[in-house]
């Protein structure tokens, strides 16, 4: 617990002094999500019913300022340090005990992401009152349970995930560029730009049995209420599921990673 | 005309002095605070072509800013330049194309490519003729021997063989004037060696005028004609290399060997102590005085088994000047 | 005669690392394809439960996405390697080589490399945009084609003046790194059809201030034979304005970096 709050410190005073940084990050987040929402409300304005694909506007709007909220639990900071370690050539730490490295760099990362959740908390809140109108709220007790359950899920999911990326960079050369360039693609699969069941019937099931729509689509779902809690449970159970592949896969391709490294010599 | 013409060359920073402390901070974004740092101070020098001229100096002495000045990367404050009767900060194509600026440790070449590939591309930047390019490649990798790994992917030489390298790519264009910036740091002592040589052939061949700042003596001693010093941005002594060790040559260097560890302040009283190790003890001592100081010591000393008398290192030399801020 | 000469040689030295990088290009070039479908099918699943929005119907709605992609892609692939080199160089003192060289210091800024996985990632939307273009009800004339490939290089002009004014402020020490946020949120801006801004004094600041409305959906609009002419006018202007604006940003801050600071 010391150990967290004095993390948690620590990030204060950074964002403190990288000032500029952290508002410019916080707000290029938020206007692509404004940019999004805006194009929505242009959507429902051509369309008229005011029901689309079973979200009002003021859904669509709850859709995505939930999920700006619970993509901050995305941790992809491990991905991009183990490839960097894995670049300089800094492996000695990590080929002595990789399950350590794995799981600091889950700890140091998750401690970001709670931070950047609270940012963007803050940040909804100052702005809240321009766009109340448009949110609505439907929280139960049982789903805030489920939901944080989910929340968890996807710290584990996304980091196993971010790190089998970030050890591409033992067979690519600019790993970074290549891991940075398939972020858009999760992006896409976990529903930042459109809610996934825009997608066909069939696309559907198939994008919820994957791993990415853990990321703030789901979530969001359940926040708004428009998954039943036996519905919740099952996925999870997928989910859970996938956390116990993406561990094989890492540690299958950790071994071949380290043998290629070896083998050259460094 | 001189090929360097710099009168009166001043060149002073404006740094902004950060503030520490949350109150401070906030202050600091309503009015900053500057402080004014002196880097180059009324310098004067002139340089003729085919003199191989070397800038010495502790950190922070005004090198870096001086050659940044001679080839218009800075303007100066105050005071005139001209080199190959050019204004350099005018940055003049014709100018540029007849000087080159080599930075010790960051490469211009490309990491992923062979080193050749690079030079072509230098030689269209340059307009260099076909048969000069040749020509020019051919003699520098032969002077520099480094003909057999001009195809090879530069991330596979060696730090050594990168300098060459750069230095090929700034040569290949035949300039009239080359500053090099700290050329040999980090280098192993063959390739220093091999880029010290080199430089001198090179300039016997194509009588270009070089200009190189160092830390490390022995670049300058073995490859300038002429050295200027600079102390905190003046410069302090400038005249040919043999002019130094002439100047201090009423200093010699006794070297003792002794058969059992000494303190050396015992020694203090015949000269300035310049090193000493366990039983070796290196003094400096005034040249009448050799033979009463000799004496005295082999009077003293039962346990002294060997001297020997040599000249006063360039660099102490040097670190003399400096630390006593001018000639003596 | 002389920067051509030192164009073809990029174009060369770039197509090398590509050839030893050939990993890191297939990948590149893979997501960025898979980027650009995923994007157009997005559109298409809108479409499902919608006729038109704010007057572009489905085919027309891609077409812009597709104007979009080539601008950006194009910037991408001929421009953003360069730029992202020239504020690292700023950073790490290495843009002293580009003052000594007998070259343009905007023509460096700018050129350089060349990222073909970007660049050969166009086939998609150029494809889609063809295609399209097919099924359109009404004829796309030789003329709009022409004037669309002329305000598609107006656009690729612009977003290049316009991120080298930003980046110039790489010049006053600011740490630029977070300005390449900006691109993202433009790229999104410029994907979008205008009628986002809801008034017209709005829309015209995102034709001169935060140039994202002549990025594709003045294009397109050429081509779709749905452009209005003040607005493409407005464009052409706001190119050349915001190049005059970035080459006299740029030459101030060579200025600045040459007279002042340690």
């Amino acid at each position: 617990m010391q150990k967290y709050l004095y993390s948690f410190r620590m990030h204060l005073l950074e964002s403190f002094q990288y000032r500029f940084d952290t508002v410019l990050g916080l707000l290029v987040s938020n206007i692509s999500m404004f940019i999004t929402i805006i194009f929505w409300m242009l959507i429902y304005r051509s369309n008229g019913t005011g029901v689309l694909n079973g979200y009002t506007m003021a859904d669509m709007v709850t859709f995505f300022v939930a999920s700006s909220l619970f993509r901050t639990f995305i941790l992809n900071g491990g991905g991009f340090e183990i490839a960097s370690m894995i670049k300089n050539g800094d492996l000695s730490r990590i080929i002595i005990k990789p399950h350590s490295i794995n799981i600091f760099l889950y700890w140091k990362y998750l401690s970001n992401a709670l931070f950047e959740f609270i940012k963007q908390f803050t940040f909804l809140l100052l702005i809240a009152p321009f766009f109340a109108k448009h949110l609505t709220w439907k929280l139960t007790a049982q789903s805030i349970i489920l939901l944080i359950a989910y929340l968890v899920t996807a710290t584990f999911i996304s980091h196993l995930i971010w790190v089998l990326l970030g050890m591409t960079a033992f067979w690519l050369e600019q790993a970074q560029a290549v891991m940075w360039s398939f972020a858009v693609i999760i992006n896409f699969l976990s529903g930042m730009f459109m809610p996934l069941d825009f997608f066909p019937h069939w696309a559907v099931k198939v994008l919820e049995l994957l791993p990415f729509a853990v990321f703030s689509y789901i979530p969001a779902k359940l926040y708004m209420n428009q998954l039943s809690f036996a519905q919740g449970v099952n996925l999870l159970i997928v989910y859970i599921i996938w956390i116990l592949v993406l561990l094989l896969l890492n540690l299958m391709v950790w071994r071949a990673g380290v043998k290629k490294y070896s083998a050259v010599g460094g | 005309m001189s090929t360097i013409n710099a009168s009166n060359l001043s060149k002073t920073y404006q740094i902004h002095e950060k503030q520490q402390g949350l109150k401070k901070s906030i202050q600091d974004f309503f009015s900053r605070k500057y402080v004014f740092k002196e880097a180059v101070k009324n310098l004067n020098m002139t340089i003729e072509k085919g003199e191989i001229v070397g800038l010495l100096g502790e950190n922070g002495a005004g090198k870096t800013t001086t050659l940044k000045m001679l080839t218009g990367i800075l303007y100066p404050t105050s005071g005139k330049v001209t080199v190959l009767n050019y204004t350099p900060t005018q940055r003049k194509r014709e100018f540029l194309k007849k000087i080159a600026f080599v930075m010790g440790n960051k490469s211009e070449i490309n990491w992923d490519l062979p080193a050749v590939d690079t030079f072509r591309y230098q030689k269209l930047v340059y307009q260099v003729p076909d048969d000069l390019y040749k020509k020019n490649i051919d003699m520098l990798a032969e002077m520099l021997h480094v003909k057999h790994l001009l195809n090879t992917q530069l991330r596979r030489l060696s730090l050594g063989e990168r300098m060459k390298m750069e230095l090929i790519n700034s040569f290949l264009y035949s300039p009239e004037i080359v500053f090099l910036d700290e050329p040999t740091i980090g280098l192993d002592l063959n390739s220093q060696l091999a880029i010290r040589k080199f430089l001198r052939e090179y300039r016997e061949e194509r009588k270009t005028t070089i200009i190189i700042t160092s830390h490390y003596m022995d670049d300058i001693e073995e490859t300038c004609d002429r050295v200027i010093l600079l102390s905190k941005g003046s410069k302090i002594f400038d005249g040919a290399l043999g002019e130094i060790t002439r100047l201090y040559s009423s200093n010699k260097v006794l070297q003792l060997v002794f058969d059992q560890p000494i303190h050396p302040y015992e020694f203090a009283q015949y000269g300035e102590i310049i090193e000493y190790k366990e039983n070796t003890l290196k003094l400096m001592i005034q040249k009448e005085q050799y033979r009463s100081i000799v004496t005295g010591l082999m009077n003293q000393n039962k346990n002294l088994i060997d001297i020997s008398i040599t000249n006063v290192p360039f660099k102490n030399i040097v670190n003399q000047i400096m630390a006593e801020g001018r000639i003596s | 005669m002389y920067y051509f000469n030192i164009l073809k040689e990029q174009i060369k030295l770039s197509l090398m690392w590509v050839a030893i990088y050939r990993a890191n290009f297939m990948l590149m070039l893979l997501q960025s394809i898979i980027n650009s479908v995923l994007g157009i099918l997005c559109i298409d699943f809108i479409y499902i439960h919608v006729d038109s929005i704010a007057g572009w119907s489905k085919n027309e709605m891609i077409i812009l996405y597709c104007s979009s992609m080539i601008v950006n892609q194009m910037y991408r692939g001929l421009i953003n390697p360069n730029h992202l080199r020239f504020i690292e160089s700023i950073s790490n003192g290495s843009f002293d080589r580009m003052l000594v060289k007998p070259v343009s210091i905007i023509f460096q800024i700018n050129t350089g490399n060349i990222d073909y996985s970007s660049f050969f990632s166009l086939i998609a939307p150029i494809v889609v945009l063809c295609l399209k273009l097919k099924s359109l009800d009404f004829r796309v004339t030789g003329l709009n084609v022409i004037l669309f490939l002329v305000f598609v290089v107006n656009a690729i002009g612009l977003l290049t003046s316009f991120m080298m004014l930003l980046y110039s402020l790489a010049f006053k020490h600011i740490r630029v790194y977070g300005l390449t946020g900006i691109y993202f949120i433009l790229m999104s801006m410029s994907e979008k059809p205008k009628e986002i801004f809801l008034y017209r004094e709005l829309m015209y600041a995102f034709v001169f201030l935060i140039p994202s409305v002549p990025l594709a959906n003045v294009p397109a609009s050429i081509l779709l034979s749905k452009g209005n002419i003040p607005e493409i006018i407005a464009s052409a202007v706001s190119g050349m304005l915001f190049f005059l604006v970035s080459t006299a940003a740029i030459k101030k801050g060579i200025r600045k970096y040459s007279s002042a600071s340690s």
